[in-house]
């Protein structure tokens, strides 16, 4: 008996005591995490990657609705009211300084830099999964993905070289200050310096590059997911939206050869809305996502600041409105007029007091949507009207081609007004005709996050007549951009500040 | 030990003994008188024969007699204040004895963990005891602030939240920036639950401390860890210190049962609130800012109107929030058994509500401890323990004794005021208009729910078996579950519950659950050999921790009426819930060393190898060592010390980790959520980046100890010089946000703090009928930054951290004062001229206003005399700066800028004539009161923690009531707060150390033995 239990006990301690002897410490000590995983872990994996190149276009919608609303707000095209916040009513008044660290400087900055960030671990993981012997589909969809991340990082760089740095054009060679450049996942005690806005473009130019050439790879392997010549998904980054970007980079490039070809190529590819889906193109886009899209932010089911922004039925009220110009600038029978002036639906009960239907409705869903999940605004990214007018533009200022630029123009101003285009009528001058893109660009692309920046790559001084306190800011002017805010400041040594903004 | 208290313990315990049945037998009859080493006898003596279990007690004369099993038997003496002693009896009939006085501070065993205890003159660490008696009498709320100016260098930092205390302990200052400063409790050898790395538990959305979940009156002793070579044996958990509680154990012998019932009151020390202006005072002061800033009084926000009245209102919002608060609570325990099987069982029940109204807490707790020896070599010893607790929590609005006097918390007729209706334009029109009364949540305290239901239990078995003499094995396992339920329910009729926007959607309900599961198994060798005059002892052994946490949580509203309240029948669109969880595991090796010789030297070494689960492969093992020695001079037959007893030299040096780190830090995490699908699909963001270079944070600490006895141990002095220096500091900090926008745990720098800390304990008289001691300890700690990698500095709020300085002294625009010709308040800029400009570009380093004291501790006094004892404790800070910031200047009257302060009133109104508040103005620069020395305060305090009178009935009463003992006691707490700048008409540390004033309490105790 006792022999027994000595045996016994002595057995117990050995088992209690051979982790010691044996690598059972490994599986004593795995900890299963859920919801959360390491990187490597996380990106190794099929539907991982794919979930992290969904979770890329998230992030470019987190950017997005900060990105738009900088460009407008800076802009002459809004009128503030009581409700606006603190953060907008200084960039409003051009009041931004480098300390603001909860609003513009910092919000903006951190938004497009969280993109690019992302876009290192998808090309470095992407990269490694193409030699992990997966099937013909899956490679072809990690090579979209990475073509996604290549144009979504050329995107967040030239949205932030735009609101941080001088326009291209700035000085002739363009070897002004612009935006760091990242292309590798970097250590945390890394300090990126700023490099030239040149280097930014020829990075932008690069990633473009290297998108299209991995859509083109993907597309043999794996056409029907993968075309060149079809939007088949507009909620996502797609060849013809590289094209379009380019288009649009060469155009602020002031290499007007180049933009009209990129414009072209999208134009021959992507038709114009109709003028019938046209205003349900930006109020019910869940449902009509409109034929012209070619890259918009899908918020199916996201919740978003850009409706409670503008939305005067809510309690605050819209914090923006469209300034009185908005409201001179269309011709009676332009649809396009309808997106300024809220008209309540049939059983709604109507504006909350205070509130007038001025309002930025390409923002506001109809409140006939009864699924929760559609009532979102998809703000776009690139739309075909965009591409008509770069091409109209960059026509005139390469070549003078009077009539290809008025057929551009026509195409935009028949739609809006449901007319034959023979019915509109243009100047005829190169001088007149650039005046009329610059108007249309007013009233196709207003609120979209085109204005700012329209004013500054043509040198121009903004000169408002809205309700800001600050009605002019002449070219050049280093209000013009962003402070690189405190925080980033602090903690990158090697990051200089914009001109005009230092410390006083 | 005075020996009055002997002699009444030891009628005491002759009464216990003679209602012992002595069953006669044949045997061995001893007798003999038993003394004490001053030749008085000793009544109340136990003497025991274990071989026949046969127990007797000495009479009055110190007589006793005894039938022992043989001859050859062993007696055992005890008595308390005296050691035990075994003497054989050898076939001797007549045996006398002589006991010595128990074990005084400096001689008693003290108790390091894994089953180890040590004589002090084998103990080579730094370690303070605290006792049961010491603690006895001490607001039995919680464990943690039972320790309150007990121990040299232990900084218990009482805070509140919202009218709840919450507490912080610090050994020997932070070392940590962003890893835990908390240090680790560990009940009966068994890590518990204590929340996050700053208390609070996930999962709920208010905290109780887990450390007011168990029942005080079950503690035996409390040991703190300080030095490295104890703390190393708790390897990467030990660095902020180790708290060790042990719990009653079980007595052989007949039942003896114990039981006491408190009742007691508390209140709050109108003195320590801080002084602002009544209801006209304030009226009159913002009228003034309104003035002085050019605006009419007819645009005046507080006008009186049809719809409210404000002129001759004065609301005290501190008498709304506060009451008086009762404390009730019982304790009973029984003990006995024999040596096959000895027991103690415990229960408990302590029901209090807070001063802070609203506040309620009940505890039910229930503890059994049994020994059981199987067989001559095999034993066990099982612990069931469980405390049921129910909190009812108020959640006061935070700033709720700031909140306007003028804007009353009731209407005329008595029912709650939701709203207020006055002016609140600012363009040179007056418009009344109707805003929240939302610094009024009374009627959450009435209507609202917030409670939590909580169960803390734990089975442990431990498992000797001991082969030989020289060896053993233990192996000691552990299971807790704590489980907590939440329900908050927000009444259509409060403000938190109410939806304006949509009356349908009020009610508003949140349910959750959590639950802190843990196991725990520690296997070990223990071995002790004797040769010659070399002792040994030491063990080996292997310990694996799991724990997880888990938690559920429902939310909804828009309930039909408030009696609804569950989740399931909340508007169906409003219905949400989350889950989380979190586990964590680690192994370790561990081993310790002890040799002797001759009595004289010491060495002990301890090293523990440790993985734990939260850091990523590379970096998951770590190793801890320490060594220690001692050298005890008293033993040394070279030295004539007399008349110094003890006299011993110590040195520890050692390393200990700190684990508790957010786990994702070291590998990077991507994490797929809701906030990142896209188009209804699944997608993944970075949540942090990798950081595989991350190490753990370590620190190493030297340490160099005296103790000193003298006279017979009448005087007794214990101090300690120690470095601790922390390398590799983890800190979550800003990168640039190009990298990650969220902050990141580094390694930044090497921190060291420095110090001393004393004991000193002396008996002041020591006579038949009065005794008196006095205890008195301090400490002081001073902490430098020695390194930082990156050589940039971080500067935050009010302080810096630069290499060289302390990370403790602040940064601070200097205020200058007014000046007395504008009125304006005035700085030193950086240059020390003076601007009225304040800029935070003028902070400067200020190594003179340091948060750190200059001495801080405790002292306490016992007397007896007769049946009464009394005790006396202080504790006290002398020197040290804190930031609380009071002051506005009136630059703003709206509802949330507070009430000013009353020396808001003292400001200046006339040029030449020196103030001390600056000209009071409405909107005029709104830094008055930021970051500027201005919101210093000088934090040196002495308070009175506690007063106790205690009186024994004598035997005549007790004989009558058929117990042992009785005891009557009378507890006063925080009778009195003491700070050097109080003035009843200015505010000072007095008035800001505690932001729901001190709490103020006298109770009444019955305790009983029989």
């Amino acid at each position: 008996m006792k022999n027994i239990t000595k045996y016994i006990v002595s057995a117990l301690f050995a088992a209690a005591i051979l982790p010691a002897c044996s690598d059972l410490d490994k599986k004593l000590l795995t900890v299963e995490v859920i919801g959360k995983n390491t990187i490597e872990g996380f990106m190794k994996e099929y539907d991982g990657y794919v979930a992290a190149g969904e979770g890329l276009h998230a992030e470019l919608r987190a950017f997005y609705p900060i990105r738009i609303k900088y460009a407008e707000i800076a802009g002459d095209l809004l009128n503030i009211t009581a409700s606006a916040e603190e953060g907008d009513r200084l960039l409003f008044n051009y009041q931004m300084e480098q300390q603001h660290i909860a609003t513009y400087p910092r919000t903006y900055w951190a938004a497009g830099w969280s993109v690019i960030t992302q876009v290192s671990y998808i090309l470095y993981y992407g990269e490694k999964n193409l030699h992990l012997g997966w099937s013909v589909a899956q490679n072809a969809t990690v090579r979209k993905i990475m073509a996604q991340a290549h144009f979504a990082r050329a995107l967040a760089m030239f949205d932030l070289c735009n609101a941080y740095a001088q326009p291209y054009n700035y000085s002739a060679d363009h070897s002004h200050i612009g935006i760091p450049i990242l292309t590798h996942i970097a250590s945390f005690d890394e300090a990126l310096p700023r490099q030239s806005v040149a280097e930014v473009y020829a990075q932008i130019l690069d990633d473009l590059g290297s998108a299209m050439s991995l859509f083109e790879t993907a597309g043999k392997e794996l056409p029907d997911a993968v075309q060149k010549d079809v939007i088949k998904d507009c909620y996502h980054i797609s060849y013809i939206a590289c094209e379009a970007l380019l288009a649009r980079v060469y155009l602020y490039m002031e290499n007007w050869e180049k933009a009209a070809t990129y414009a072209k190529s999208v134009m021959d590819k992507v038709p114009l809305s109709p003028t019938a889906e046209y205003i349900n193109m930006f109020r019910t886009s869940q449902a009509v996502p409109g034929a012209e899209s070619i890259f918009r932010i899908n918020n199916y089911a996201a919740s978003s600041t850009m409706s409670s922004f503008f939305d005067p039925t809510r309690s605050g009220g819209a914090k923006f409105e469209p300034a009185p110009v908005m409201y001179t600038v269309y011709a009676a029978d332009d649809i396009r007029r309808q997106l300024l002036t809220y008209v309540p639906e049939p059983g709604e009960t109507g504006l909350i007091a205070g509130q007038t239907p001025k309002a930025v409705c390409k923002y506001l869903w109809k409140k006939s949507i009864s699924d929760e999940n559609l009532q979102c605004h998809d703000n776009f990214v690139f739309r075909a009207s965009e591409m008509y007018l770069i091409h109209a533009e960059a026509v005139l200022k390469q070549s003078g081609d009077v009539a290809a630029a008025s057929s551009d123009l026509k195409a935009l101003i028949a739609r809006a007004r449901g007319v034959e285009s023979s019915a509109v009528s243009l100047p005829s001058t190169v001088d007149g005709l650039l005046e009329a893109v610059k108007t249309e660009r007013i009233k196709e692309l207003c609120f979209e996050g085109h204005r700012l920046f329209d004013i500054i790559r043509r040198k121009e001084d903004l000169v408002r007549t809205n309700n800001a306190d600050v009605k002019t800011i002449s070219y050049p002017h280093y209000r013009f951009i962003l402070p690189i805010d405190q925080m980033e400041m602090q903690s990158n040594e090697r990051m200089k500040q914009n001109e005009g903004y230092e410390t006083k | 030990m005075g020996k009055c208290k002997i002699s009444v313990i030891g009628a005491i315990v002759l009464l216990f003994s003679s209602v012992v049945s002595v069953s006669a037998q044949t045997s061995f009859t001893v007798s003999g008188t038993v003394r004490d080493s001053g030749g008085d006898v000793l009544p109340g003596v136990a003497v025991m024969c274990k071989e026949n279990n046969k127990s007797v007690s000495t009479d009055l004369n110190g007589h006793y007699q005894i039938a022992a099993a043989s001859a050859s038997s062993i007696l055992e003496f005890s008595f308390i204040g005296m050691k035990d002693k075994a003497v054989p009896i050898n076939k001797r009939q007549i045996l006398d004895v002589i006991m010595e006085d128990d074990a005084t501070l400096l001689e008693a065993a003290v108790s390091v963990g894994y089953g180890v205890i040590q004589k002090r003159d084998d103990f080579t660490g730094s370690a303070v005891q605290v006792t049961k008696e010491q603690i006895a009498l001490k607001p039995a709320e919680r464990i943690d602030n039972l320790l309150v100016g007990m121990v040299p260098g232990m900084n218990v930092i009482e805070e509140s939240t919202s009218g709840r205390p919450s507490v912080k302990i610090r050994i020997r200052g932070d070392g940590s920036l962003s890893a835990s400063n908390e240090p680790l409790w560990i009940i009966d050898g068994v890590p518990i639950f204590q929340g996050t790395k700053t208390n609070s538990v996930t999962g709920t959305s208010a905290t109780v401390s887990p450390l007011s979940y168990m029942n005080p009156d079950d503690i035996e002793s409390i040991t703190v860890l300080k030095d490295a070579s104890t703390t190393t044996l708790y390897g990467a958990d030990g660095s902020n210190g180790v708290i060790l509680v042990t719990t009653r154990s079980a007595k052989a012998g007949d039942v003896r049962y114990n039981a006491s019932v408190r009742y007691g009151v508390s209140n709050v020390d109108r003195s320590t609130l801080a002084k602002r202006t009544n209801g006209p005072q304030y009226l009159a002061l913002a009228k003034e800012a309104w003035v002085n800033s050019g605006r009419t009084l007819e645009t005046f926000p507080y006008l009186d109107n049809e719809y409210q009245t404000f002129s001759n209102v004065d609301f005290d919002w501190y008498g709304a929030y506060m009451g008086t608060g009762q404390t009730l609570q019982a304790n009973f325990s029984a003990s006995g058994g024999s040596e096959k099987m000895k027991y103690v069982l415990s229960g408990g029940y302590f029901d209090s509500s807070s001063y802070v109204k609203g506040n309620e807490k009940k505890r039910y707790s229930i503890s059994s401890k049994t020994d059981l020896k199987f067989t001559r070599t095999l034993s066990a010893q099982v612990k069931l323990t469980a405390d049921y607790n129910i909190d009812d929590l108020f959640s006061a609005y935070s700033f709720y004794d700031e909140y306007l006097p003028i804007l009353p918390a009731y209407n005329e007729d008595g029912s709650y005021r939701y709203y207020n209706y006055y002016s609140r334009k600012d363009d040179g029109t007056y418009e009344v208009a109707m805003y929240k009364n939302f610094g009024n949540d009374l009627m959450e305290r009435e209507f609202d729910e917030d409670r939590q239901y909580n169960l803390n239990g734990e089975v442990s078995g431990i498992l000797t078996w001991k082969p030989a003499d020289w060896i053993s094995f233990t192996s000691h396992t552990s299971e807790r579950l704590l489980s907590i339920y939440e329900s908050t329910y927000h009444t259509k009729k409060s403000l938190a519950g109410m939806n304006t926007d949509d009356p349908s959607l009020s009610g508003s309900s949140r349910r959750s659950g959590v639950f802190n599961m843990a196991f725990y198994e520690n296997v070990r060798a223990n071995m002790k050999y004797e040769i010659g005059k070399l002792q040994a002892n030491g063990f080996v052994g292997a310990e694996y921790k799991t724990s997880g946490h888990f938690s559920l949580n429902a939310t909804g509203n828009g309930f039909t009426n408030d009696s609804i309240r569950e989740i399931s029948y909340a508007n169906e669109a409003t219905r949400k819930g989350t889950s989380s969880r979190s586990e964590s595991k680690s192994l370790s090796y561990i081993a310790n060393a002890n040799l002797t010789w001759d009595q004289r030297y010491v060495l002990s070494a301890n090293w523990r190898r440790q993985a734990v689960s939260s850091f990523s492969e590379f970096a998951r093992w770590s190793d801890f060592g320490a060594v220690g020695i001692a050298w005890n001079l008293h033993k040394e037959h070279f030295l004539e010390l007399d008349p110094v007893n003890t006299l011993r030299l110590k040195y520890t040096f050692g390393d200990s980790g700190n684990s508790r780190v957010d786990s994702s830090s070291s590998y990077g995490a991507y994490v797929i959520n809701s906030s990142h699908s896209y188009g209804g699909v699944a997608g993944a963001a970075l949540s942090s980046p990798a950081n595989p270079g991350l190490r753990w944070e370590k620190t190493y600490t030297h340490d160099l100890m005296l103790d000193v006895a003298a006279f017979k141990n009448r005087v007794e002095l214990s101090a300690e010089y120690y470095v601790r220096t922390t390398r590799d500091v983890l800190y979550s900090g800003r990168v640039s946000s190009i990298i990650t926008d969220g902050s990141v745990q580094q390694n930044v720098g090497v921190i060291r703090n420095r110090g001393m800390e004393f004991t000193l304990t002396t008996v002041n008289v020591r006579d038949k009928d009065f005794s008196w001691t006095t205890s008195i300890n301090g400490a002081f700690n001073r902490n430098m930054i020695v390194e930082l990698y990156k050589d940039t500095y971080k500067g935050f709020f009010d302080s810096i951290w630069v290499a060289g300085q302390s990370k403790d002294a602040f940064w601070l625009v200097r205020y200058a004062g007014v000046d007395p010709v504008s009125g304006q308040p005035m700085w030193y800029d950086i240059n020390g001229d003076l601007t009225y400009n304040f800029s935070l570009d003028n902070r400067v380093y200020l190594p003179e206003y340091s948060k750190e004291p200059d001495l801080y501790g405790g002292i306490s006094n016992d007397f007896q005399w007769g049946r009464f004892s009394f005790r006396l404790m202080f504790d006290y800070r002398f020197g040290g700066w804190d930031y609380i910031n009071i002051f506005n200047d009136g630059s703003s009257i709206t509802d949330t800028s507070g009430n000013p302060v009353v020396e808001e009133m003292d400001h200046w109104t006339t040029p030449g004539v020196g103030n001390i508040s600056p000209a009071f103005r409405y909107n005029y620069g709104s830094n008055h009161d930021w970051n500027s020395t201005r919101s210093l305060w000088n934090t040196t305090y002495v308070q009175l923690r506690s007063l106790s009178i205690g009186y024994r009935l004598p035997e005549s009463i007790t004989r009558r009531m058929s117990v042992n003992s009785c005891t009557l006691s009378l507890i006063g707490d925080n009778l009195y707060l003491w700070t050097p700048a109080q003035r009843s008409d200015r505010n000072s540390y007095k008035t800001l150390k505690y932001p729901d004033g001190m709490r103020r309490g006298l109770s009444f105790q019955v305790s009983l033995s029989f």
